[in-house]
């Protein structure tokens, strides 16, 4: 008797660890390689969440999973509004004016912002920055989110529960959220090989997915070919990056340029497109500092091609209105940035063909092998 | 005419060392010039010159300055304007640069001063 | 027993030196019309009574050199730094290891870069790759970005960038055929405060002297190699002040 219950405890301590925690000897995260080398080399990954293979895989699952809203009856995924062919964010076929509606019903207040190389941006997410490692906030009261550590918002791991709780997206439950994920089996030994346990919660949940979203990397436009001499380009592209990095249509000051080849400088500037900022949510409501009244991030121009519309409300549908409000638009306040000088007399005032050219390098950033890497699309 | 002589210091500014000599005629200016009140100290030099040449003696204005910040290129731009029309007007005018020809900033800034005056200046290397 | 009190002394006085020997290096301070330079603030008028406010003022400064007052030259090879009005740690340098200023009589730097330093891609990281200068007007980097806003004779709010760096000499064709590196070396007496030899910028003395501006003549300066030349004389003088 006293045999059969030490075998019986043996036993059950046996089926227990198998169940709970496969030998620790199996937990081997190997690091997920960037492997951009002429990018910069400072990343804006957090200690905490180093990025592995097995973590950006279980992000890409999580990422197209519509179980993530937690509401079977209003199923949303990240993927549901930023999409691949639109170097993740949501196009204009759905919602003509690129702003998605959320679960709720409720219009996200601005348009988005594409999802690559975002793991270079070490000035801060969202259109006024507000997600960044100085911001102090825990939680949201507007969103129903107690202040904890684990909702922060400090970094793309912090836009996970804030896209699960907000009205305007999946307006969704963040605990039926982890429940749902935890009943599918699938997930145990994906979570288990992506962090070593096989518990899972919003904190392991947003850490993978904000790895996937740093993996998607794009850097083989048609212009990279260029870089790397394997392409020409034409005379009236050549003609266009003439225009943008010099002052004539002066784009490189805010866009970058070869040498800055995420084609952006990841700042926020007030770009002389409104005189009126009443109930703006830019940047000065992030510093509340009023001289950044009007200031927004500058975007990336890379598969500028694929992401209208274009500006924080994507005010204009086309590139050609882009330029056309560079080219003659440009209004003044007392908040235009010290580096737009063409502010000074409206704009660049270049002719049709200048525009021509402009318009034709732009449209050498693109990156289609971006748009149709697998590596990036739905797994499921 | 009184000469004038400063000794040349290195205390927080530059002061170069000038001799101006009545007597024979010889303008020396020599060190480095970077002041704290650049026209205070030259105003006196300019006007000893302006002064000299009311006397129709020749002048030899003898410079060995190795460095002068902005405002002492200015002064001395006044001073060899000053010895050019002194020339123009029939004086006999003879400038010499003392430099060491590896330091081609300062080849440049005397080229310059010949340039802007018309003045002949030899560069004399030492 | 008198002689050792006094080597006591004596080590004590060398440990305490020893000890006392802190780093040294440079200290960037900015000034305005003789003033601490307030950003921002539209207060300040140039010699030609144009109203400006400073927003912006980054430069790069090269190849430092200490000269002694016995006239011994040290230089550090290589020294490059990036000061940004804007972010504080870059107001400090600490140009090596062993830097020492004791017995300095002067400094010399170049600003900006010299033709062999001024190479396009060398900087992958911000804040220095945002100051790259575009291949087509030279390539390289940018030695200084100084950013206004001025208020023009109808009190509207403009801007104005002085911008230095490689200039061009264009043909009949507008195409450039020639660069011009603008970088220069400045000598200026060693101001000391603390362990820190003082480089001042005084920013109203890049557009007032030798040379007044008037900013409306331009809005940018980066194809206008005259311009540029102009200003690096000012730019010369205010890192005098």
């Amino acid at each position: 008797m006293k045999t059969f219950f030490i075998f019986l405890l043996y036993s059950s301590c046996f089926l227990l660890s198998c169940a709970t925690q496969p030998s620790k000897m199996s937990f081997k995260p190997i690091p997920y390689d960037i492997g951009v080398p002429f990018f910069p080399d400072s990343m804006n990954i957090p200690e905490n969440n180093p990025m592995t293979v097995d973590g950006v895989r279980l992000g890409r699952y999580l990422f197209y999973d519509e179980r993530l809203s937690g509401n079977p009856s209003k199923p949303m995924s990240c993927a549901t509004c930023h999409k691949q062919e639109h170097s993740f964010e949501c196009g204009m076929e759905v919602f003509s004016d690129g702003r998605p509606i959320g679960n709720s019903g409720k219009k996200t207040p601005n348009v988005m912002l594409p999802l690559i190389n975002l793991v270079w941006n070490n000035s801060g997410y969202f259109w006024n920055g507000l997600i960044n490692k100085d911001n102090p906030q825990l939680g949201s009261e507007k969103y129903g989110v107690k202040p904890d550590s684990v909702f922060n918002m400090t970094n793309i791991e912090s836009t996970v529960w804030m896209a699960i709780r907000a009205p305007h997206e999946m307006d969704g439950d963040i605990s039926q959220a982890v429940k749902m994920i935890k009943k599918d089996n699938f997930y145990r030994e994906l979570f288990f090989k992506a962090f070593g346990t096989t518990e899972i919660n919003i904190d392991l949940i947003s850490k993978a997915i904000a790895q996937f979203i740093r993996s998607l990397v794009s850097f083989e436009s048609q212009f990279d070919q260029f870089m790397a001499g394997k392409i020409q380009l034409t005379e009236s592209q050549m003609r266009g990056l003439m225009l943008f990095t010099t002052e004539g249509a002066d784009c490189f000051h805010c866009h970058g340029s070869p040498a800055l080849p995420l084609w952006t400088t990841n700042m926020f500037m007030n770009n002389a497109k409104d005189v009126d900022f009443e109930g703006q949510n830019d940047r000065s409501v992030v510093t509340k500092n009023p001289m950044d009244k009007g200031k927004y991030r500058v975007p990336t121009l890379r598969n500028i091609e694929y992401t209208a519309p274009y500006m924080h409300d994507g005010r204009f549908k086309t590139l050609d209105e882009v330029l056309e409000f560079y080219n003659n638009g440009l209004k003044r306040s007392p908040y235009i940035d010290p580096l737009s000088i063409n502010t000074n007399h409206g704009g660049m005032h270049l002719t049709d063909n200048d525009l021509k050219d402009l318009k034709a390098f732009l449209l050498t950033l693109s990156d289609t092998a971006f748009i149709h890497d697998k590596r990036y699309s739905n797994p499921w | 005419m009184e000469n004038i002589h400063i000794p040349g210091s290195h205390d927080g500014y530059f002061v170069p060392t000038v001799d101006f000599n009545y007597q024979n005629g010889v303008c020396e200016i020599s060190g480095e010039s970077f002041l704290e009140e650049t026209n205070v100290f030259y105003a006196p030099l300019i006007a000893w010159i302006r002064d000299y040449t009311k006397t129709g003696l020749p002048l030899i204005f003898n410079c060995k300055l190795t460095y002068f910040n902005t405002s002492s290129t200015k002064s001395l731009l006044d001073i060899f304007k000053l010895l050019k029309k002194y020339e123009l007007e029939g004086g006999q005018v003879t400038v010499n640069w003392y430099y060491d020809n590896e330091d081609l900033d300062l080849e440049e800034a005397i080229q310059d001063y010949i340039n802007d005056t018309g003045l002949t200046i030899n560069m004399i290397n030492f | 027993m008198t002689k050792s009190i006094i080597g006591l002394i004596l080590f004590c006085l060398v440990c305490f030196r020893v000890s006392a020997q802190t780093k040294d290096g440079i200290k960037f301070t900015f000034t305005c019309q003789d003033k601490a330079l307030k950003l921002n603030e539209m207060i300040y008028y140039s010699s030609n009574k144009q109203s400006y406010k400073v927003c912006q003022c980054q430069f790069f400064l090269s190849n430092i050199e200490i000269i002694y007052k016995d006239k011994k030259r040290k230089k550090i090879e290589n020294s490059i730094h990036y000061t940004d009005i804007e972010i504080p740690k870059s107001l400090v340098w600490y140009p090596e290891n062993g830097f020492n200023l004791e017995n300095a009589d002067s400094l010399e730097f170049t600003f900006g870069f010299d033709s062999t330093q001024n190479r396009s891609y060398r900087f992958k990281n911000p804040p220095e790759n945002l100051m790259f200068w575009p291949d087509y007007l030279g390539g390289g980097y940018h030695y200084m970005k100084t950013n206004i806003l001025y208020l023009d004779k109808d009190n509207n709010i403009n801007a104005f960038n002085c911008h230095i760096g490689r200039g061009q000499i264009y043909n009949s064709e507008n195409k450039p055929i020639k660069y011009i590196d603008n970088d220069f070396r400045i000598k200026i007496p060693i101001k000391r405060v603390d362990n820190f030899a003082v480089i001042n910028l005084d920013i109203s003395t890049i557009f007032d002297y030798p040379n007044a501006v008037l900013f409306s003549d331009y809005g940018g300066i980066m194809n206008n190699q005259k311009a540029m030349k102009m200003f690096c004389e000012n730019i010369k003088a205010a890192f005098e002040k």
